[in-house]
């Protein structure tokens, strides 16, 4: 299976690759401008152009076509029983890291020094990367809530219908999503913030940890019963202390730190509360 | 510090690259930039300007929007939204 033409968007600038570099090797150094940059970059590389063994692919489907189906099945079945999940999550992504850059080599997909090789290899390795993150925390936080004693049903990723699920899990009547990382709370084309709650996480470089932390619509933070305090862009802290209520387009959120939003959930369901709906949205 | 381009990197240094890429580092954001990150990507996703030009004739304000946008004298309407701009008395 030869290539033999790469052709980048004409949407893809020499300035969306400077930021993607930037953000793959010191993310924390991004302007807000080069953060928005950075999804017109990834949406304007999924839409490149890769021609192999006579037929053209977008980088998205020969993506899905070379690494999605060689890898991702097995490696959600393998996190999905895993007892260490953190552990067998990273030891995969870096197995299969390595697998995509041998077979890059093996197949003659990368050209020394061409940089639209380049590009290719770096997009599969960082949506494989990306993937293998993502789920990874995902399947430790179900287990978590499970463990907790949360009541929640959730979605199997390991089926491939399920995996596309609009929503990762429920409690009650709110669906939830898990997000590895901010850069997938939104797409160009979904709609803001559709979600009742949202469990991410983000990292403290001075004690060099993440810590996990929800983000969730008020109404359903006044439904658990939580205090909160007032904050506003861009005067965000290091560290998520206390539960911080903020505007964003144009919905009231909270957000808070994800064992005190998790014993709130669990008093409230051991209270018998069960989780309404976005009608007392105020 | 700025990164070098694609383009200009020795191989062992596009090597070095796919190395960081692959242990996800890009994924560790402090909560400041996870918060920049999500207000830039709601910006970016809504990347369409409407400038509005806000005249004052005596004690009337008058509004005039490019064409598409609906603008009647101190009121526009974006989005099935009626917005209505007043004029506050100046405070000493």
């Amino acid at each position: 299976m030869a290539i033999t033409s790469i052709q980048l968007s004409p949407a893809f600038s020499h300035e969306h690759l400077r930021v993607l570099i930037a953000y793959l090797t010191a993310p924390n150094t991004l302007s807000t401008s080069e953060r928005g940059m950075l999804l017109q970059a990834i949406d304007a590389l999924r839409d490149s152009r890769v021609t192999e063994s006579g037929h053209t692919h977008t980088f998205a489907q020969f993506y899905e076509a070379f690494v999605d189906a060689v890898y991702a099945d097995a490696f959600l079945e393998a996190i999905w029983q895993a007892g260490d999940v953190e552990a067998v999550g990273r030891q995969w992504q870096a197995e299969v890291a390595r697998a995509i850059r041998q077979q890059f080599q093996q197949q003659g997909w990368y050209q020394a020094g061409d940089v639209n090789s380049r590009v290719l290899l770096a997009f599969c390795l960082y949506w494989w990367v990306s993937f293998a993150i993502g789920y990874t925390f995902e399947v430790e936080i179900l287990r978590d809530l499970a463990q907790s004693g949360v009541s929640f049903r959730a979605h199997d990723p390991r089926q491939r219908a399920e995996r596309y699920a609009p929503a990762d899990c429920t409690i009650g009547a709110w669906t939830g999503d898990v997000k590895s990382s901010a850069y997938f709370f939104l797409t160009a084309r979904s709609a803001s913030l559709p979600h009742d709650f949202y469990v991410s996480r983000y990292y403290d470089s001075t004690a060099r940890q993440r810590h996990r932390m929800v983000i969730l619509k008020r109404y359903v933070w006044e439904q658990i019963n939580g205090e909160t305090r007032p904050v506003s862009f861009p005067h965000w802290p290091d560290l998520l202390l206390h539960p911080l209520r903020f505007a964003f387009a144009g919905q009231n959120l909270i957000a808070v730190d994800y064992e005190v939003w998790k014993e709130k959930i669990r008093q409230y369901q051991q209270r018998g509360g069960a989780a309404r709906g976005s009608e007392t949205v105020g | 510090m700025e990164a070098k381009p694609l383009g200009d990197m020795s191989e062992h240094e596009f090597a070095a690259l796919l190395d960081t890429i692959s242990e996800g580092e890009f994924d560790n954001l402090s909560l400041p930039s996870f918060m920049d990150t999500l207000w830039a990507l709601e910006a970016a996703r809504t990347p369409d300007v409407i400038e509005v030009t806000a005249t004052i004739e005596g004690e009337t304000l008058r509004l005039a929007a490019p064409e598409g946008v609906i603008a009647h004298g101190n009121e526009i309407i974006v989005n099935g939204k009626r917005i209505v701009v007043k004029l506050a008395e100046a405070k000493p």
